[in-house]
């Protein structure tokens, strides 16, 4: 049952990063029509996608259903009933419930497919992000490394003193390009050496102020990130236009103060590039030449060829770039508060316990905060009683209940202690131990089998474990304790309407 | 073509340079590289000749190799290789190119020509 309301969970954040990721796409868009310099930033475009990471994250965790405005209400709605109706209606409705239950099922079953669906998706597109770095060692494995000698012979690197980072040399047709992530290595096509050393040189410029501007650190991460979100299509268009962003922005940093000369040099070395490239790229009698200039290929390379030519400086970012990136994190937030929460009906509440209590309507605790621990309330000991063996103060209260009766969380909160052997002895037999969200402890003793693992989150209303007699007992019964910053208190006062038993 | 491996490629590689080597003195070449065992080297020496990647030859008593493959060759059809994972995948790729990962057609590329050609007179 855990299972399955993590599992509902996980489809309700899915749909809200989903629809989270769509509207952030909506704004950008819309801000980049009135600010077209965004489209050399990199920020908003990261930003979005961690927005969906957020989102996703949050909305799936527990954590989500205490941020949301619409607190979640449980509703004992076949106990309200039960008042008010004869019984025969009861049984009717329990019925209706049961109904009810079948198309629960099948949104479980939808969100169990779906999270297997989402694990698959994740690990193949992880698996194909992999590829490529298999291919660049390969690309590493060929090329020769420039030692400091040769690096002062490269022409390109005549107005550089030193290098930071690793060369290498590669008789491919490749383009110039900065490759790792925690040791950057520049890699250069021999074939650059035949172009004029203006424009090697400013290749090399390029290349350097990426790392400068630690691009690569945001590209990963960009990576990264569409690994959790791969199902969202807007994802990948905020990773395209921060690859695009990252490649104007580097431009107009080298760029910067360049004369019109060495502008025009550095387009001509782009397009020199490009024309290796091509014709690398005709050699390759397999190469599908469509399907090779990927989507708005030379769109795009035109109008980097326009930017660099138009020498814009960089403006500052405005008061509509400002909003739109305070705009994100909102909506980040937004969406976390206003989660609807769709009271995710655990079969338990319709189960035939509740049936029961349904039919035993004096007995179950409308209108407290918290429910009962068993669907039926039968008190054989209540808080302080000393007439029992040993004569101490009871801790707690014991209801009886035969062995495997179902035993619910009566509010929200964390399994903390799961055990066979409570405080290290087999008195208390199986225990299991929550803590609630406001602190208190309750604690289940005497257990046949528990049914969650120490570290879990329940809802009020799961089941927890079956009472049986395990331990120091006469007989099978639940005994239930309740504490509060390490004291016992008294679980009449969180359960009110709890009938007294004969020997109360 | 087949494409070389990694490995087989760093093997390769020495015996552009230099040929014919025995298993032993290429072993001595790559194991800093490869970080791995003599017998891998063997092995995998063994699976080239398979493949007619590289020759074997008797030469004063001892295995020699030499490469079958030309260095031209297989670089270009690695680039070839390298290119279409680079450029027809859609997924980003982890580097930064200084072409962007878009390539052109050459319509295109006249098009680019055109505007690299009307490019304003420097005011110098």
């Amino acid at each position: 049952m855990l299972f399955s309301s993590f599992t509902l969970m996980f489809l309700q954040a899915s749909i809200t990063t989903l629809l989270t990721c769509t509207v952030a796409w909506f704004i950008l868009r819309v801000t980049q029509r009135y600010l077209p310099s965004m489209i050399a930033r990199r920020t908003p475009w990261l930003l979005a996608q961690l927005v969906g990471a957020t989102t996703l994250i949050v909305v799936s965790s527990p954590v989500a259903s205490q941020l949301s405005l619409f607190a979640i209400e449980q509703k004992p709605a076949v106990a309200e009933l039960a008042k008010h109706l004869p019984a025969a209606h009861i049984t009717e409705f329990v019925e209706n419930g049961v109904n009810n239950l079948s198309s629960d099922d099948t949104l479980s079953t939808l969100a169990r497919v779906w999270l297997a669906l989402y694990i698959i998706g994740a690990t193949w597109y992880a698996f194909r992000l992999y590829q490529p770095y298999r291919t660049l060692r390969a690309l590493m494995s060929i090329a020769e490394r420039l030692d400091r000698q040769a690096l002062h012979a490269h022409r390109a690197f005549s107005p550089h003193r030193s290098v930071e980072l690793p060369v290498l040399e590669v008789e491919a047709p490749i383009s110039p390009l900065l490759a790792g992530l925690i040791h950057p290595v520049l890699v250069l096509p021999s074939h650059m050496r035949k172009l004029p050393p203006v424009q090697q040189q400013l290749i090399v410029a390029h290349e350097l102020m990426h790392l400068r501007r630690r691009d690569h650190l945001w590209q990963h991460a960009s990576m990264l990130l569409l690994v959790p979100l791969w199902f969202i299509p807007s994802v990948y268009s905020f990773n395209r236009s921060l690859r695009w962003a990252v490649e104007l922005g580097c431009d107009r940093a080298v760029l910067e103060d360049r004369s019109v000369s060495e502008r025009r040099s550095y387009a001509a070395a782009l397009l020199a590039q490009l024309t290796v490239q091509l014709k690398a790229g005709e050699v390759s009698p397999s190469a599908p030449a469509v399907l090779a200039f990927g989507f708005h290929g030379a769109q795009s390379v035109a109008e980097r060829i326009r930017l660099i030519r138009d020498a814009q400086p960089a403006p500052r970012p405005g008061v509509v770039g400002m909003t739109t990136l305070l705009l994100l994190p909102a909506l980040c937030s937004a969406s976390v508060l206003l989660q609807p929460q769709f009271a995710w009906n655990e079969p338990a509440q319709v189960s035939p316990e509740t049936a029961h209590l349904a039919s035993s309507a004096g007995m179950q605790p409308t209108g407290t905060a918290w429910r009962a621990p068993l669907a039926r309330l039968y008190v054989t000991s209540s808080f302080g009683s000393i007439n029992r063996p040993g004569g101490k103060p009871h801790n707690g209260m014991d209801f009886g209940a035969p062995r495997g009766t179902v035993v619910f969380t009566p509010a929200n909160g964390r399994v903390v202690i799961s055990t066979d052997h409570y405080e290290g002895g087999s008195r208390y037999g199986k225990v299991v131990v929550i803590e609630h969200d406001d602190g208190t402890r309750t604690l289940y003793a005497h257990l046949d089998g528990r049914t969650v693992r120490a570290g879990q989150i329940v809802r009020a209303g799961h089941q927890i474990a079956l009472s049986g007699a395990t331990g120091k007992v006469t007989g099978p019964h639940l005994h239930f304790e309740v504490s509060r910053n390490g004291t016992h208190i008294d679980p009449q006062a969180v359960l009110d309407d709890v009938p007294l038993g004969p020997r109360g | 073509m087949t494409i070389p491996s990694v490995t087989e490629l760093s093997l390769l590689k020495c015996l552009w340079k230099q040929k014919p080597l025995s298993a032993r003195e290429l072993h001595d070449l790559v194991a800093e590289e490869l970080q791995w065992s003599y017998s891998s080297t063997r092995k995998t020496l063994e699976r080239m000749v398979e493949k007619q990647m590289v020759n074997l030859q008797v030469m004063h008593g001892i295995n020699v190799y030499t490469p079958a493959l030309d260095k031209i060759e297989t670089l270009a059809a690695f680039t070839r290789d390298f290119g279409k994972r680079v450029m027809e995948m859609d997924e980003p790729f982890p580097v930064n190119m200084f072409t962007g990962s878009k390539l052109v057609n050459p319509a295109e590329l006249a098009e680019l020509e055109q505007i690299l050609h009307d490019w304003p007179e420097s005011e110098e």
